[in-house]
């Protein structure tokens, strides 16, 4: 199905029922998006996704990919050349998909002059919030994203990136969302600061939010999101499921550390590999890297390790699954 | 049809802009003093008049430096269109906010103007001549701000005083020239035409003054006004505004 450039950009007011994107409603549907710029450079070809209500979804990919244009047609604000985008079964830019919608963009600006207080009033009020509560909500806002007291009430031009950073979720926050599109959340933000995200994004994902995050950060994404796409010249290359057990899952990296020097030489730990079905890698400075079948592989290689006499001091599953993903699929940094 | 909270917040960004607070604070001022002024050098024989309406349209080309092509440059379209706001009501709380700022610098304009008659002569203007043509100056206001917002839903930044400008001149200083030839005639009635939407006006004594009514100037400077307003509404609701797609 086609859809040229709308001849309104707003779709008419809500139907009496509100969706409520339950486990069970729609969430968020791509289907077959394509999109160029004027240039003539295509930055979406045919891509598809089905977000599902509920669920924490990121999107990866080196820069270009089109993670931004994607995030732009599904909150309406860019028109696919060819294709439909669906947010909890109606258009983007329906008022009622607005009124769940959060947004936080990558490159944040605000009424210039305006308090943090008055930024975010500003947005209670377009969201339609009743005016009887703002304050309460505003505060409440304001304390949930971690954003200081002491600077309520500051201007915003005096604000440094993470705290605009955290400015911006509050505002992305505002009108109880339930779906929340984040763009590089964690940009700017110090390393408190991304931890009382995480938090946060824990807490929202549990009422029911659909999450999706744009980001470069493929440690906190890991942390936080149930799938994962990676993009690569605006297509779809591979969706990873962080949620359940895979292949990739079951095989992975074990880091061996020892008390001590380290006594075995390397044609012994080559041996022990070997017999055990494991996989020496490039050592680490104080660590050996094996790459080991599943848990049971893991056990009869430090099983080995210890009969050979390495002091084994510690063992510990290597984080990085979604790097390893994402180098799989793109072979380079993001 | 509008947003009360983005009217608010566009009108008190205003008076809090330096780019927008200015222009209109020092024209009201500049033209406050040269009144004064030749009234003591001339030893209150030459008594000042109240300026026609069509005499301030500076006044919303300084407020108008602050309009929907900076909100776009400054990267604040993408977070406000994704409230549950309308475009169209976007661009008319625009066009309402510039009106109204406008409005309230050419009726202060106007009120020390005539405080200043008043003080300096025994017999000021009628009260009805004041009320004429603070109708004609809130007009121009309006007028010029629908002209404005439509220019700036699709140009950048200050493109928008850049289009007027040009097309300005191009109606007072080309037009006319071109019109003298006998052959080019037409060049003035574009030229009216031109003058009309950059510069809508609705002049309430001729309008009305008029015997039978002149319908024609009331209908024209309506039809004016709400051509920009739906020109502007109809561009801005076809453009994309992801700052991905600049």
């Amino acid at each position: 199905m086609s859809i040229p450039r709308p001849l309104r950009a707003d779709t008419p007011a809500a139907p009496p029922e509100q969706p409520s994107p339950t486990p069970d409603s729609p969430g968020v549907r791509v289907e077959g998006v394509n999109k160029s710029y004027r240039r003539g450079q295509r930055v979406l070809s045919d891509v598809h996704l089905h977000i599902r209500a509920g669920e924490t979804f990121g999107i990866i990919g080196p820069n270009g990919a089109g993670k931004t244009t994607l995030f732009g047609c599904m909150l309406g604000l860019l028109w696919p050349d060819s294709g439909t985008v669906s947010v909890a079964g109606l258009p983007p830019d329906h008022l009622e998909v607005r009124r769940l919608t959060g947004y936080l963009p990558e490159r944040l600006t605000f009424d210039a002059g305006l308090t943090a207080r008055q930024c975010l009033a500003f947005h209670h009020a377009l969201a339609e919030r009743p005016v009887r509560e703002r304050p309460q909500e505003v505060e409440a806002l304001l304390t949930q994203v971690g954003l200081d007291k002491a600077v309520w009430d500051r201007d915003t031009r005096k604000f440094s990136r993470g705290m605009m950073q955290r400015l911006g979720l509050a505002q992305a926050l505002v009108g109880q969302p339930r779906f929340l599109f984040l763009d590089e959340p964690t940009l700017g933000i110090d390393p408190e600061g991304v931890l009382h995200l995480r938090a946060l994004l824990r807490d929202i994902k549990s009422r029911g939010v659909t999450v999706i995050i744009n980001s470069h950060d493929l440690a906190q994404l890991e942390k936080v999101c149930d799938r994962v796409a990676f993009f690569r010249a605006g297509r779809v290359e591979a969706i990873e499921d962080l949620g359940s057990p895979s292949a990739t899952l079951t095989r992975h990296v074990l880091v061996v550390r020892w008390a001590g020097t380290q006594s075995l030489s390397p044609e012994q730990l080559a041996t022990v590999s070997r017999e055990t079905g494991a996989t020496l890698m490039e050592p680490a400075e104080d660590a050996l890297r094996f790459s080991v079948e599943d848990d049971w592989g893991a056990s009869r290689l430090l099983g080995a390790l210890l009969q050979a006499g390495l002091p084994v001091a510690s063992a510990a599953r290597e984080e990085g699954r979604l790097e390893r993903f994402f180098q799989q699929q793109g072979d380079r940094t993001p | 049809m509008m947003s009360m909270p983005l009217y608010r917040s566009r009108v008190t960004r205003s008076f809090h802009r330096f780019s927008t607070l200015v222009p209109p604070l020092a024209f009201v001022m500049v033209s406050l003093a040269w009144s004064v002024a030749m009234l003591l050098y001339t030893n209150f024989l030459l008594t000042p008049e109240m300026e026609l309406p069509k005499e301030i349209f500076l006044i919303p080309l300084g407020v108008g430096l602050s309009s929907i092509g900076r909100d776009a440059t400054e990267g604040l379209l993408p977070v406000l269109l994704t409230r549950p706001l309308r475009r169209s009501t976007y661009v008319l709380s625009q066009w309402a906010a510039m009106g109204t700022v406008a409005s309230f610098w050419a009726l202060l304009h106007l009120v020390l103007q005539w405080g200043l008659i008043v003080a300096a002569t025994p017999h000021g203007p009628m009260p009805l001549e004041v009320l004429y043509n603070a109708i004609g100056r809130v007009s121009l206001c309006l007028g010029m701000a629908a002209t404005l917002v439509c220019f700036s839903t699709r140009l950048p930044g200050w493109g928008h005083l850049a289009l007027w400008g040009v097309l300005f001149f191009i109606a007072e200083r080309v037009l006319p020239g071109l019109g003298k030839d006998e052959s080019a005639r037409f060049a003035l009635t574009v030229r009216q035409y031109l003058l009309g939407v950059l510069m809508p006006e609705l002049d309430i004594r001729r309008t009305f003054a008029a015997t039978p009514v002149s319908w024609l100037r009331l209908t024209t400077y309506f039809s004016n006004v709400t051509l920009m307003l739906l020109l502007g509404i109809h561009i801005f609701n076809h453009r994309e505004v992801s700052y991905a797609s600049r």
